[in-house]
């Protein structure tokens, strides 16, 4: 119980943490248009060893965070975030192996996933306007967001010396 | 019951899924007013700890304000004090040049009333000290700007004072700037009438009368009332001179009995002073 609670608080505090980061620093300050989604960072590395239920609840949670800076598309990234952080858990636990390569190409898919749910959303599934976005942005997102997601996993496990596995546990 | 088995023991994962898009769906087709509103509150809720952080921010600066400004007082007030020192014992010189008697200075013996009289016109109250405390009848009580009576009746415990308002304790005042002496007399409520001053002497609205302690009755120099109306009358001799006193008289729950005046001495009084600043710290 009071590991849950501790671990609740970490995460809240690394959210807002990362939500002050990308509001900051991150935003805008990257060749090419597009920028790193950090709290889409935070959502990957804490459902890569969680099940699929805490994989849910968290992408909800941090999604509906990131939604109270744009109270027009509030459950947007709710939404986004929970239908990916599924995925992200059920292939990153289930089915691909623990390998840098596959590990960059999970989080670069995940944030052109999540992009297509937004894009769909803030376009009003116009195809020629989500195309159009998806291509001039959404694909140095990724890659930015893919990149520093293994960044920081890499650090995580240097500092901790745990390995993040997919399949549960450290 | 087999479906919540079927839902949230078989596939609880994917139940959870499907209620969080649910959820979220619906929080994207709430009316614009909506979404403000459950972002105002849940921002608000996440904030608060922020917010009462920045509130203990905001009250430290502020009480650092106030502590500078204490400062100032404090030093303001101890020039006071040392100026103040130097006149007491010029006075208190002066006074032995003139073979006046020496000042006292008095105790004040702090109390509750604990009851009042149930006869409106006969205005007493009951105080919560009596002769085991050392009250004597006869003994001046004050509030806490000014006279409000005089014991008459003391029981072990308790004691009754009957206040200035009961016309049978008349008190002899002094204007504070003139010096003019009148009797005081009471009117109504906290009202009363400053008797025996003539038509042409120097009493004026908004002085200050203190007790003259003539008679005895009362120590001198303590604030009674303030004049709120002071006017000739047409053919008459004296003034028609009124006061408010300096006591709300019908709300009187902490009172002081003023205890034998003591010859004035300024090392007892400093040694009493830093009792009472080492009990405070």
């Amino acid at each position: 119980m009071k590991e849950n609670i501790f671990y609740i608080v970490r995460i809240f505090f690394v959210s807002i943490v990362a939500f002050i980061l990308q509001i900051t620093v991150v935003n805008g300050r990257w060749p090419g248009g597009g920028s790193p989604d950090l709290l889409f960072v935070i959502v990957l590395l804490l459902v890569l060893d969680k099940g699929p239920v805490t994989a849910v609840v968290v992408g909800f949670l941090l999604g509906f965070f990131q939604d109270l800076g744009n109270a027009s598309f509030l459950g947007m990234n709710a939404l986004a975030n929970s239908i990916v952080a599924y995925a992200v858990s059920r292939l990153g636990r289930d089915y691909l192996p623990d390998t840098i390569i596959f590990r960059i190409s999970l989080f670069f898919m995940a944030y052109l996933v999540k992009s297509i749910i937004i894009l769909n959303i803030t376009e009003a599934f116009s195809p020629i306007r989500v195309i159009s976005f998806f291509f001039r942005y959404s694909f140095l997102s990724a890659l930015y967001t893919a990149v520093i997601a293994i960044f920081v996993w890499k650090l995580i496990e240097l500092v901790s010396e745990r390995v993040v596995r997919p399949g549960g546990g450290y | 019951m087999a479906i919540f088995s079927f839902l949230f023991s078989k596939h609880l994962d994917k139940s959870i899924l499907v209620i969080s898009i649910v959820v979220s769906v619906l929080l994207l087709g709430l009316e614009e007013d909506s979404k403000m509103t459950t972002v105002r509150v849940v921002s608000s809720f996440l904030l608060a700890p922020v917010e009462k952080m920045e509130k203990n921010f905001i009250d430290i600066a502020r009480l650092q304000q106030e502590n500078d400004k204490l400062r100032e007082i404090v030093a303001a007030l101890y020039y006071e004090r040392g100026k103040l020192l130097q006149f007491e014992s010029e006075k208190k010189r002066m006074r032995k040049l003139l073979n006046f008697r020496m000042d006292s200075y008095y105790r004040f013996l702090p109390c509750e009333v604990i009851s009042m009289s149930s006869n409106r016109f006969y205005h007493s109250v009951t105080i919560d000290r009596g002769s085991g405390d050392g009250v004597v009848r006869g003994m001046p009580v004050s509030g806490y700007r000014g006279i409000a009576g005089r014991v008459t009746q003391v029981f072990p415990s308790s004691a009754r004072v009957l206040l200035i308002s009961n016309k049978s304790l008349p008190v002899s005042c002094r204007d504070g700037r003139s010096r003019v002496v009148g009797i005081l007399k009471w009117d109504r409520g906290n009202l009363f009438t400053l008797d025996y001053v003539g038509s042409e002497e120097d009493v004026m609205v908004g002085d200050t009368l203190l007790t003259s302690g003539l008679g005895k009755v009362f120590p001198r120099g303590f604030q009674v009332g303030v004049v709120y109306q002071a006017k000739k009358v047409e053919g008459r001799i004296s003034k028609n001179v009124r006061v408010v006193s300096m006591v709300d008289l019908g709300r009187l729950e902490e009172l002081f009995v003023i205890m034998s005046g003591e010859k004035w001495d300024y090392r007892e009084i400093m040694r009493e002073l830093e009792e009472l600043k080492s009990d405070a710290e």
